[in-house]
């Protein structure tokens, strides 16, 4: 029996129609980066650092569509390969000690000719920490009804995510 | 707690045993004695395990005192995974920003370098 290592893993990919040093300057320059990291439910944010380098510290202010507040993401970036990988601590929190989640984020580019191909691979810490006041936002409650009807499958569904803790 | 649930959520399912008693009781409700059967398991050490689950809120015990029941309670379950797919969705949505993003700059960057010749 392997120990028990408390994250859960995800990967989305995305194949673009640019080439991949362009694709990798959206990543790494602030102007770019600021007109697309923005999650449904979020107003364009406010970039406070974006220091793309081994060590260095990112830190994005994102204001909550609702007018509600907003939360931070940030944290340091450890690999910076340029045009082929980039990794990152990506934690988010807000200023009334609410986390919204704990992960670490590695980026792979791949040049298919003119087009590159992302693939996004986190590893989601869950919330084991009593410390931390882990909440969800808000602002999309009742997205998972689908749900709702098939309980076998929920328990399914997380446990093939749960499996992945092992 | 919202909060306080999440966090017991996750520490209930770490567990493959008890997973195992979740899945077992998505298909409805099962005593101790017939939870115990398929994993090869005293009853104490089930008793423990539905004891955390118990904590957790994710399973509720029936009040008959011989049998006690139990079935699953799927409201944590589901914070759980509004939660993960939250994340995940927020990773989808930002990507397809990007594409908007890159397709509208290279427009521009087209429209700009006719202009220049």
């Amino acid at each position: 029996m392997s120990a028990v290592r408390n994250d859960l893993n995800l990967e989305v990919t995305r194949v673009f129609d640019a080439p991949v040093a362009l694709v990798w300057k959206m990543w790494t320059r602030p102007e770019h980066l600021v007109h697309w990291w923005k999650p449904n439910g979020f107003n364009e944010g406010r970039i406070e650092s974006l220091d793309v380098r081994p060590g260095g510290k990112w830190r994005i202010y994102m204001p909550f569509a609702n007018g509600t507040g907003g939360c931070t993401a940030y944290g340091i970036y450890k690999e910076v390969i340029p045009n082929e990988r980039l990794s990152w601590d990506d934690f988010c929190d807000d200023e009334n000690g609410n986390f919204f989640h704990k992960a670490f984020v590695t980026v792979s580019f791949e040049a298919l000719g003119e087009k590159t191909r992302v693939t996004l691979r986190a590893r989601l810490d869950p919330p084991a920490n009593r410390d931390a006041k882990w909440t969800l936002p808000v602002m999309e409650q009742g997205w998972t009804e689908g749900w709702k009807e098939n309980l076998v499958e929920l328990v399914h569904y997380l446990s093939q995510h749960a499996k992945e803790m092992e | 707690m919202p909060d306080d649930r999440l966090n017991a959520t996750f520490a209930a399912l770490a567990d493959p045993t008890r997973r195992a008693i979740l899945a077992r009781l998505a298909s409805g409700e099962v005593t101790v004695n017939e939870l115990a059967e398929p994993f090869d398991m005293t009853l104490p050490a089930v008793s423990k395990h539905l004891k955390v689950l118990e904590g957790a809120g994710l399973i509720a015990r029936g009040r008959d005192a011989q049998r006690r029941p139990c079935r699953l309670e799927p409201a944590p379950l589901k914070e759980a995974l509004e939660w993960l797919e939250r994340y995940r969705k927020s990773w989808e949505e930002r990507l397809d920003g990007l594409g908007v993003y890159l397709r509208e700059l290279q427009r521009k960057e087209k429209k700009h370098v006719r202009r220049k010749k």
